[in-house]
């Protein structure tokens, strides 16, 4: 490992941290209003009534506006109603004739701008008139909204902090899937499509111990990371290892991770159904806001743990004497062993290691948004595109790339479409390698 | 270096894209089935090919003879027992299978009785409905019933009707269905979203909201419906401050939630399936939950959220689905049938199209899908009025014309086979999560 790259994550992981520092001193926001009274007109049976309510949003509360005429045209532009808005601004004007008679026609509904009071001005000061078809036997409601635009356009770098904030606390939970990943792979050269499965694996195994045991939220968490770190042995002993041992290829070996990626799934979906599932705690956190940042201490929480895991990781790496020895396989196994390290014993704690991270990172996805048994499916597309696009293999690389990706997906949606944010980030990745074909801090190999 | 680092990175970049690749085609699916008739045609002709000589069912794709059954009405279901759409499926199964019993203990179709064959349609992810499809042609099915999803439907609308089989959907709510070119053998028993567009919205005016942002689910059942309510909040006066899609299978919601909130909405029109116990809490750490804005919820998620939420969190969220109220001893029959019901959404409307297939069966006097399809449109309007199976099947098998009016509605078909006149109905969540009627609304389309 070279130090640039580890410089680089330093001062990111310092920035993060001053973000996290700055939030503790919120205050919490007051809970908006829910906008301005309803008023409920009554229905009349056999009768379509054009109603509505005027109300001026340029105070708070807002106050009704009395006194504006409305009139209702039909198609042929005759005037068959017309009625001042009443003291709380509610307006009915009756229909002629029957409802069904009057279903399918098509009538105008228009304000008097004459009639307004000083200093009620319309919203959309053009939008006198609504032309509506009337499809139902119900009561028609028609607004004109009065008061200043709720909606001004604002600038896309006024949206930035808040975007930026929530890329980051996704970014932190792709990275614990994906250092997971990148250390497995760095190891034993294994590219394994079925580490989402191990995302989700944890994910499940917490919901179990909270829901079905009714056990604390943290303590399912807990038991799950563990639970996910046996499964991860268990794995490499019963499939991975006696694949190494027997020599298989590496595209083999993929392939099978393929098949045990869809095994898994179809298995998880068999114990846990198609729906999504919410922890039994925590679910739904009321938010506090600093500055134009929205967030919830739940966030911080998941990001504080997340965080404090990565650092805690990535120190074990590059100063216990284990991390030291991984980082030599990951180098070169022949080497290491020569050397007299315990490679199998190395592999063994990496994929403990990393299906825990694995675990982790489902259990605080599962937290912050819910989750089915496709979750770690669903992100196992990202967490390669941040492995590739850190490097391959690296550590570091697994961490810039997972930041790249989270925050990239959240902010690219401030100009593309958020149906459009997963194939932005994507095409990052592409551009990426396209320039730097080892991803940002991997190594260049030679050719030939 | 020993291992083929290169080698590696190459396979791993190239399963990747292939990943890629596979997702973009799994989303693309459903708008492609529409224009790709070959394929689709193709794989119906080869589903059912052993049946074709014993029961002269006209599998061919092409010239479509006027076949005749085999005598035996079979009814298939393609109803969601798995997915994000699971929990529209034990009310409608029940509905079928209510329906049947009854339809059998008045003497069955033809004489002999009706046969039910389930399969699962699942959610469109993965896509398991064409296999489905082809297990209920693969039984001689002839009319089949489902699927909840419109995606899901559209996706194998064309190995149905092509198949000369009857594709009646009790829950597709899609205006796609409308035009699209389905032989004339596709029908629904659920309105077309129009209407529910234009109650909704005109219900949103009514509440007195002015600034209405929208969350909706991108496919063909989310984007019709939030066009449809974008279209009827606009006539009505208000304003829709953001009309923003989220890719179905997203991995998180944050930055289609932080569009919705950055618009200070006054309400928020909730088009989704289940994925909304993910998106509401989203919502409200965005200063947008139930709380601080209207919420309003369509038939993709109004649903008993009672074990998903707190109690308080949807509190006041109005909701609008379509069908009427139940009216006598519907629901204890239903319950009858499936005593762990807790919720009848589109029973009714399943239980119609059960019914409706077995009459024109009976008017038709046979039980091949294109006789089927040709008789239910006559036998849902204009002639004498009927209730119940019992009572319109002597009239039907007089050759009477006859006007069956189900538990769900009128059910009038109009000439794409869709309710001509529906009633949808307004809910309210209350404090424990589930939801109770407030108000029906009768529309035409």
């Amino acid at each position: 490992m070279r130090v640039r790259p580890s410089g680089i994550a330093a001062l990111l992981l310092a920035v993060m941290f001053a973000m996290l520092s700055t939030a503790g001193t919120a205050a919490a926001a007051a809970p908006k209003d829910k906008g301005c009274p309803t008023v409920r007109i009554p229905e009349r049976d056999d009768v379509i009534s054009v109603v509505g309510q005027l109300n001026d949003t340029s105070t708070t509360p807002c106050t009704p506006v009395e006194g504006v005429t409305i009139i209702v045209e039909d198609a042929e532009g005759t005037v068959v109603g017309q009625a001042p808005s009443e003291a709380d601004g509610t307006f009915a004007i009756p229909l002629p004739g029957a409802a069904i008679d009057n279903l399918g026609t098509t009538i105008t509904v228009k304000l008097d701008e004459d009639t307004l009071p000083e200093g009620s001005v319309l919203t959309d000061k053009k939008k006198l008139s609504n032309t509506v078809e009337i499809k139902t036997d119900g009561n028609l409601a028609i607004t004109f909204p009065i008061g200043p635009d709720p909606n001004p356009d604002t600038a896309w770098y006024q949206q930035l902090p808040q975007n930026l904030v929530d890329g980051l606390k996704f970014s932190l939970l792709l990275a614990l899937a994906a250092l997971g990943l990148s250390m497995i792979f760095g190891t034993t050269g294994l590219t394994n499509f079925a580490h989402g499965e191990l995302v989700t694996f944890g994910a499940l195994v917490a919901y179990g111990f909270d829901s079905g045991l009714g056990l604390p939220v943290i303590v399912a968490g807990l038991i799950a990371v563990v639970i996910s770190g046996l499964f991860g042995w268990s794995q490499d002993l019963a499939l991975w290892k006696p694949l190494r041992n027997k020599g298989t290829g590496l595209i083999a070996m993929m392939i099978v991770s393929i098949g045990l990626s869809i095994f898994l799934r179809s298995v998880f979906q068999y114990f846990a159904g198609g729906d999504n599932h919410n922890f039994s705690e925590y679910a739904t956190p009321e938010p506090f806001q600093i500055g134009s940042v929205l967030l919830t201490t739940k966030d911080l929480v998941v990001s504080g743990i997340a965080l404090l895991v990565l650092v805690a990781v990535i120190l074990a790496l590059q100063k216990t004497r284990i991390g030291k020895a991984t980082r030599a396989v990951a180098d070169n196994p022949a080497l290491s062993s020569s050397t007299g390290i315990n490679v199998d014993h190395v592999i063994s704690v990496v994929w403990i290691g990393g299906t825990a991270l694995a675990g982790l990172s489902g259990f605080l996805l599962g937290l912050t948004q819910g989750f089915d048994f496709q979750l770690g499916f669903k992100i196992l597309l990202l967490v390669f595109a941040a492995v590739v696009l850190g490097g391959l293999g690296t550590i570091w690389g697994a961490l810039l790339g997972s930041l790249v990706i989270g925050v990239f997906i959240e902010v690219s949606t401030l100009v593309i479409p958020a149906e459009l944010k997963f194939a932005g980030a994507l095409a990052v990745l592409v551009v990426v390698l396209l320039i730097r074909p080892q991803g940002l801090l991997g190594r260049a190999e030679r050719v030939g | 270096m020993i291992r083929p680092m290169r080698t590696a990175r190459l396979a791993a970049a190239t399963a990747a894209a292939a990943l890629v690749l596979a997702s973009c085609a799994q989303d693309a699916e459903t708008p492609d089935a529409a224009e790709e008739p070959d394929a689709t045609s193709e794989s119906s002709e080869e589903t059912p090919p052993e049946e074709t000589e014993s029961s002269g069912e006209p599998t061919e794709s092409e010239p479509m003879p006027e076949g005749k059954g085999d005598g035996e009405l079979v009814v298939g279901y393609l109803l969601p027992t798995t997915g994000d759409l699971a929990f529209l499926g034990p009310p409608e199964i029940a509905g079928v299978n209510m329906a049947v019993e009854e339809i059998n203990a008045a003497g069955g179709v033809l004489g002999k009785p009706v046969k039910i064959v389930p399969a699962d349609s699942g959610d469109g992810t993965p896509a398991i409905a064409p296999a489905e499809v082809d297990k209920l042609l693969g039984k001689d099915s002839d009319v089949i019933i489902g699927a909840a999803s419109s995606s899901v439907s559209l996706s194998v609308i064309d190995k149905i009707v092509n198949a000369g089989v009857v594709h009646f959907s009790p829950a597709n709510t899609s205006t796609a269905f409308d035009t699209y070119e389905d032989k004339d053998l596709y029908f629904r028993t659920a309105p077309s979203d129009v209407l529910q567009g234009a109650v909704l919205a005109n219900e949103v005016v009514k509440d007195g909201f002015k600034n209405v942002a929208i969350l909706a689910r991108q496919d063909s059942y989310g984007e019709a419906l939030a066009d449809e309510t974008a279209k009827g909040l606009e006539a009505g006066g208000a304003t829709v401050a953001t009309k923003t899609l989220y890719a179905a299978d997203a991995s998180n919601y944050t930055a289609e939630v932080n569009q919705v909130a950055a618009t200070n909405p006054d309400a928020i029109v909730l088009i989704a399936f289940n994925e909304t116990t993910k998106i509401i809490p989203q919502l409200i750490a965005k200063g947008a939950g139930p709380e601080d804005v209207q919420i309003y919820f369509v038939d993709g998620n109004t649903a008993d959220y009672s074990e998903d939420f707190d109690p308080g969190t949807l509190e006041g969220v109005k909701a609008t689905y379509p069908g009427a109220e139940l009216t006598g001893d519907f629901r204890e029959r239903l319950l009858e049938t499936d005593p762990k019901l807790k919720e009848f959404t589109y029973g009714p409307e399943t239980y119609d199209a059960a019914i409706m297939s077995a009459l024109a069966a009976e008017a038709a006097k046979d039980d091949a899908g294109v006789s089927i399809g040709a008789k239910l449109i006559e036998i849902s309007e204009g002639g004498t009025k009927c209730m119940t199976f019992e009572e319109c099947l002597p009239m039907a098998q007089a050759g009477e014309d006859i006007d069956y009016d189900g538990v769900s509605g009128p059910v009038d078909l109009n000439d794409t086979g869709s309710p001509s006149k529906a009633t949808i109905g307004i809910f309210e969540y209350s404090a424990d999560n589930t939801f109770e009627n407030i108000d029906y609304i009768t529309g035409v389309i």
